[in-house]
């Protein structure tokens, strides 16, 4: 009779590195609770945060932010699509440690009026080629 | 979202601080895990919170503050929480000269003489004064009719004041619960307020109310106090503390502003506007423009407050008397009261009160009437407030420094400057009150601070005091300086004249010698006069010194006049110590015209000298 071999307690699971709240405080379907972002997810939500925010917007911190909307209204000229993206290389590099190698492609559509803004990155210690894509337009 | 840290710190104030100690909270869990990291979604939600717990922590923190008098910041708020004690701070105070108009020889065109009446100036007639470069205006703070005497108009002790005359008008409306009427000038001088309210046509002037309980509900008084914003505002009786106003009533307030600058020390006055068409006044200044203040500041009203709750408008410690003179006069640099059985020798039944104003060494006569006259109100029947002016020690300094002429771009005459105006700074700050004592070592270093590149200094001190005479009567006098006198042995320097100077005077029966005063160096007073340089002791014991309690005694002597045009004599002694300390009602204050200040390059640390040889240093007790 084979030995009876008590299984091994003791399950490691790899738990998530990186844990944070949706900004668009969406409930969970099913449980109701506001949905959580993770590893990846919770890197790509804090670069658009980043991005999105405008200077003098967080308290006491007056210079966070990429101002990405602020481009919106500005004119279109190769040498400002060129500094703004070189300035939130510098924002993201600064604010979100997580992630090297960033580079921004902005690609204004003035037909459309708006401006399509590719976010591309490596996770350190995590996977490469990342990238956030989203789209900003006026209010009105 | 399990927290197992249940301490979070709620008692910073700082938005960092507070951000701190809810990531600190946050650590007691793993549901989300991001809270450091500036871009998550966490990091917006805590900065939110830090912020929102900043302000309302801020808020109570300045509430809470602003709520006690030792703790308040805020003029306005520091003004209410004083008028909770009954205080009402001074406001700015014009400063004033009183002189003596005169127009001779007055005939109209058709060869009359005007009528006193027409030749009246009215308040608020302009002169003005140039003082330091600068024009001021005056106006006349009273009405005043003159005297005439064959075409000769005189007016006599004739208030200027420096300023601007205003007049607001109100009408009284008693829709308007609690009506107040605010002035629209900011810097007005209460003391000079005119009121006056017209009712059915009939003119009444009102006064300022003081004492609540000599208040009928007849009278006819006004009640003043600071706004929010810094204005005064007037507000009448209720029918019971003081006459109501009824509605259409007219309400006219004359007043003073005060300019930002007060022209204190002004003595030559002209006029602006012509006198009934005349301009040739003679005008002769009797007491020359004083008094000028700004607000009561906040440090001041903190202090004073306290002081005026505990007196309760009563004068009976010294503490009380001290209070009251500062408010009644504000100007006052430093206060000093004591009572006569302390005099010597003793005066009982007397308390003697002694200030000296900001920007003068002594009150004029009509300030010290003033002073006295309001004091006589609210002593006890028994006690007598005498105001005597404050006996003035004056320290006179002479100062040689050494600096390195390799570590400053300043030239010698500008280092000099920079060593006087740090002295001028060392008397400010440190001798304006009566029980302020001159530590020599403190100036040395203020000094030697004054300017990296001085590098030492040797300061000498001599103690001044004027006496002044009353010219022919014979009476002895003396002068205390409050400080033990040099004397290393007995005949001191006596050939010398010891260590007493004197400056010049006339006796009676004697208008060709110039005579003064020196010591033997054991303890007699000598006068002497000099012949061809040479002195010639005319009294060998015409009073005593007392080294040990510095009293010089002058027996009685009949001097015709002095040198000094004042009328006094000044001695002129070196003292024991360094150190200069003030007896009671007397003031030691640096004596900021005679400072002498030399420089000089300092051989060793310039490379010059070599090993010392060349160095010269200054005697300690040369002058």
């Amino acid at each position: 009779m084979a030995d009876y071999i008590k299984p091994n307690s003791k399950v490691n699971t790899v738990k998530d590195i990186y844990s944070d709240l949706d900004m668009f405080l969406v409930p969970h379907p099913v449980t109701g609770d506001i949905s959580t972002k993770k590893d990846s997810d919770a890197i790509k939500r804090s670069i658009r945060n980043i991005v999105l925010t405008n200077k003098f917007e967080r308290p006491f911190k007056p210079n966070f932010g990429g101002g990405v909307t602020n481009m919106l209204f500005e004119l279109d000229s190769t040498r400002k699509v060129k500094r703004f993206q070189k300035e939130m290389v510098n924002m993201i590099e600064r604010l979100e440690p997580r992630v090297y190698n960033v580079s921004v492609r902005l690609n204004p559509l003035t037909d459309d009026n708006r401006l399509d803004v590719q976010i591309f990155y490596s996770i350190r210690n995590g996977k490469s080629g990342q990238s956030a894509e989203f789209t900003v337009t006026r209010v009105r | 979202m399990a927290v197992n840290s249940s301490n979070i710190n709620a008692t910073d104030l700082d938005f960092d601080a507070i951000a701190d100690n809810i990531k600190t909270y946050l650590k007691g869990q793993d549901k989300f895990k991001d809270y450091d990291f500036e871009g998550s979604t966490m990091s917006v939600l805590i900065d939110t919170l830090a912020y929102a717990t900043h302000i309302s922590g801020v808020n109570t923190n300045i509430a809470a503050s602003e709520l006690f008098l030792d703790s308040a910041q805020i003029r306005k708020n520091v003004v209410s929480r004083a008028k909770d004690l009954g205080f009402v701070p001074a406001t700015e105070q014009a400063s004033s000269s009183l002189v003596n108009i005169e127009f001779k020889n007055i005939l109209n065109p058709d060869g009359t003489t005007p009528t006193t009446t027409e030749m009246i100036i009215n308040r608020g007639h302009r002169f003005n004064t140039v003082f330091d470069g600068v024009t001021y205006e005056y106006v006349v703070e009273k009405s005043v009719t003159p005297t005439e005497s064959a075409g000769d108009f005189l007016y006599s002790d004739v208030n200027l004041v420096q300023g601007t005359y205003v007049t607001d008008s109100y009408v009284f409306d008693t829709q308007v619960k609690n009506p107040k009427f605010v002035l629209s000038n900011e810097r007005v001088d209460r003391a000079r307020i005119n009121v006056s309210v017209t009712s059915n046509g009939i003119t009444e002037t009102y006064k300022l109310s003081t004492d609540v309980s000599s208040i009928l509900a007849t009278s006819k008084v006004y009640y003043t106090q600071e706004n929010e914003e810094g204005f005064l505002e007037l507000y009448f009786g209720d029918g019971v503390l003081g006459k109501g106003l009824k509605d259409g009533d007219v309400i006219d307030v004359t007043y003073i502003v005060v300019d930002e600058n007060h022209a204190d020390g002004a003595k030559i006055f002209s006029l602006v506007e012509n006198v009934n068409g005349f301009s040739s006044a003679t005008i002769t200044t009797q007491s020359i423009s004083s008094g000028g203040a700004e607000k009561e500041s906040i440090e001041s009203i903190k202090f004073k407050a306290t002081k005026f709750y505990t007196s309760q408008n009563r004068l009976v410690t010294l503490n009380d008397y001290k209070a009251k003179v500062k408010e009644y006069y504000p100007n006052a640099d430093a206060v000093a009261v004591w009572g006569g059985e302390d005099n010597n020798p003793p005066e009982y039944g007397k308390v003697f009160v002694s200030l000296k104003p900001q920007n003068s060494d002594y009150l004029s006569d009509t300030e010290k009437a003033d002073v006295q006259r309001k004091l006589n109100e609210l002593n006890m029947i028994t006690v007598r407030p005498v105001i005597v002016d404050p006996t003035l020690v004056k320290i006179i300094i002479s100062t040689v420094f050494k600096y390195n002429d390799g570590e400053t771009t300043l030239s010698k005459g500008e280092l000099e400057a920079v060593v006087r105006n740090a002295i001028i700074k060392f008397d400010d700050d440190n001798l304006s009150n009566f029980d302020a004592i001159f530590r020599h070592s403190n100036l040395v270093k203020a000094i030697d601070e004054s300017e990296d590149s001085i590098l030492s200094n040797t300061t000498n001190i001599r103690l001044a005091r004027k006496h002044t005479i009353k010219p022919n009567f014979k009476e002895g006098f003396k002068v205390n300086f409050g400080n033990a006198l040099y004397n290393p042995h007995s005949g001191h320097n006596a050939d010398s004249g010891g260590i007493t100077t004197s400056t010049g005077f006339y006796v009676e029966g004697n208008t060709t010698d110039i005579q003064f005063f020196d010591d033997d160096g054991k303890g007699n007073i000598r006068r002497y006069t000099l012949v061809s340089g040479v002195r010639s002791v005319i009294d060998l014991e015409a009073g005593t010194i007392d080294y040990a309690s510095g009293e010089i005694s002058i027996d009685a002597i009949s001097i015709a006049s002095t040198v000094n045009s004042d009328t006094s004599i000044e001695f002129t002694l070196i003292p024991a110590g360094n150190d200069v300390v003030a007896l009671r009602g007397s003031l030691v204050d640096i004596d900021v015209s005679r400072i002498s200040v030399t420089g000089e390059v300092d051989t060793i640390s310039s490379g010059e000298s070599s090993a010392g040889v060349g160095y010269t240093s200054t005697s300690s007790t040369s002058y």
